[in-house]
């Protein structure tokens, strides 16, 4: 399953863009035991807030490991690869 | 009661922005004066973070019902040119001083805009505009984007006002480029303090940008804005940032984020923060897309 992120919303930069692809994530990842992809194709950066929401709230009910193995984020740039990576890593910190 | 009259500074930037605000505030305790002007006779040379706080300044102002003047205003002055074609005239007094008057090709122009139009605008106009200055890639700026992004959506959470200020120029020959960002709102400082009541403006601004820490004003902030800019221009970048119109700068220092708590502290309506950044230390990034690698 291949999730566009630029079908769900306009851009990665606020929070109540990020609850949106919250919810189809946290759905499809429910709704499945395999990988989900996740593109970024037509967006170049994310923010703290949009990552926030949209994939760390994933920790309360997957755990890193599990999105680790289960999500593949394809046709991103750095700044967004480095964003998800670092807000999940440190949060995931935060939750062990 | 003759009006009161704001003599601007010879030099209008960090360190002299908490005065002018302090001499306006002694005008302001009984209530806001009907008029007030501003004095631009000794100003001689003005940085962009004193731009967007003298804007921020005549607009709160304005909020009041106070009429705000400038006098005084030489156009044959350098410093008063400069206003003018950062677009500072235009914005509050409806016309610039001179109509041969046009932003520099070095600046993005004086910009007071909404957080949900900032996106697009960095993205649209920001990005390109520095890119092509500086003959990189876009994807190279995209960190900085985002740090000013992270700005305007700090002004979307923390006021009821929605909307900042900008003002950003490149200096060639120091290789630098500063962006100034102001709000309207409450202030880094009183933000902080609804939380913890006893602390000093510079220690309540040094809390605020540790990562995890949050005013909790919206469940998602997580306090993790801040620290992504000073990740970005501070320890990635060397630049620098000072944070509530300059009672705190960030540098470098052995690898690690100093913060310096300066001597300016005073009333300020709102947060003005100013980001210096080092065009000779921007990692050069490709365009090409990639996956993300755990």
């Amino acid at each position: 399953m291949v999730i566009r992120i630029r079908d769900l919303v306009p851009g990665a930069n606020t929070s109540e863009e990020g609850e949106i692809v919250f919810d189809r994530l946290s759905g499809e990842l429910s709704s499945q035991k395999g990988s989900t992809i996740v593109s970024f194709e037509g967006i170049q950066t994310a923010t703290s807030s949009f990552v926030n929401t949209g994939f760390v709230e994933l920790l309360t009910k997957f755990s890193y490991a599990d999105l680790k193995s289960r999500l593949r984020i394809t046709n991103s740039t750095r700044q967004i690869n480095n964003m998800i990576k670092t807000r999940l890593a440190r949060s995931s910190d935060m939750v062990a | 009661m003759a009006d009161p009259v704001i003599q601007l500074p010879a030099q209008f930037d960090g360190q002299t922005l908490s005065q002018v605000a302090a001499e306006v505030v002694t005008h302001s305790k009984q209530q806001f004066p009907h008029n007030l002007a501003f004095d631009f006779r000794q100003l001689n040379f003005i940085r962009p973070a004193g731009v967007v706080f003298l804007s921020n300044l005549a607009d709160w102002l304005s909020e009041k019902e106070t009429g705000v003047s400038f006098i005084n205003c030489d156009i044959g002055r350098e410093a008063i040119k400069y206003l003018d074609d950062s677009l500072f005239f235009e914005q509050h007094c409806g016309s610039k001083l001179s109509q041969s008057s046009s932003p520099r090709d070095t600046t993005r122009p004086l910009l007071k805009i909404a957080q949900k139009d900032s996106h697009a605008w960095l993205q649209a106009n920001f990005v390109p505009w520095l890119a092509a200055r500086l003959n990189i890639t876009q994807a190279s700026l995209y960190a900085l984007k985002v740090c000013v992004s992270e700005l305007f959506n700090n002004i979307q959470d923390h006021t009821r006002y929605e909307i900042g200020c900008i003002f950003v120029q490149h200096f060639p020959r120091e290789d630098s480029i500063i962006i100034s960002v102001s709000d309207f709102g409450l202030g880094i400082p009183a933000k902080v303090r609804e939380k913890i009541s006893d602390i000093s403006d510079s220690d309540a601004i040094i809390r605020a940008v540790q990562d995890g820490f949050t005013t909790k004003s919206k469940p998602a902030n997580k306090g993790a804005r801040l620290d992504y800019l000073l990740n970005v221009v501070v320890l990635q970048n060397g630049g620098r940032v000072y944070a509530g119109d300059s009672i705190v700068k960030f540098d470098r220092a052995d690898g690690a984020v100093r913060s310096t708590a300066l001597d300016n502290a005073g009333f300020s309506p709102g947060t003005t923060i100013d980001i210096e950044i080092r065009t000779d230390a921007i990692e050069e990034v490709p365009e090409e897309r990639e996956e993300l690698q755990w």
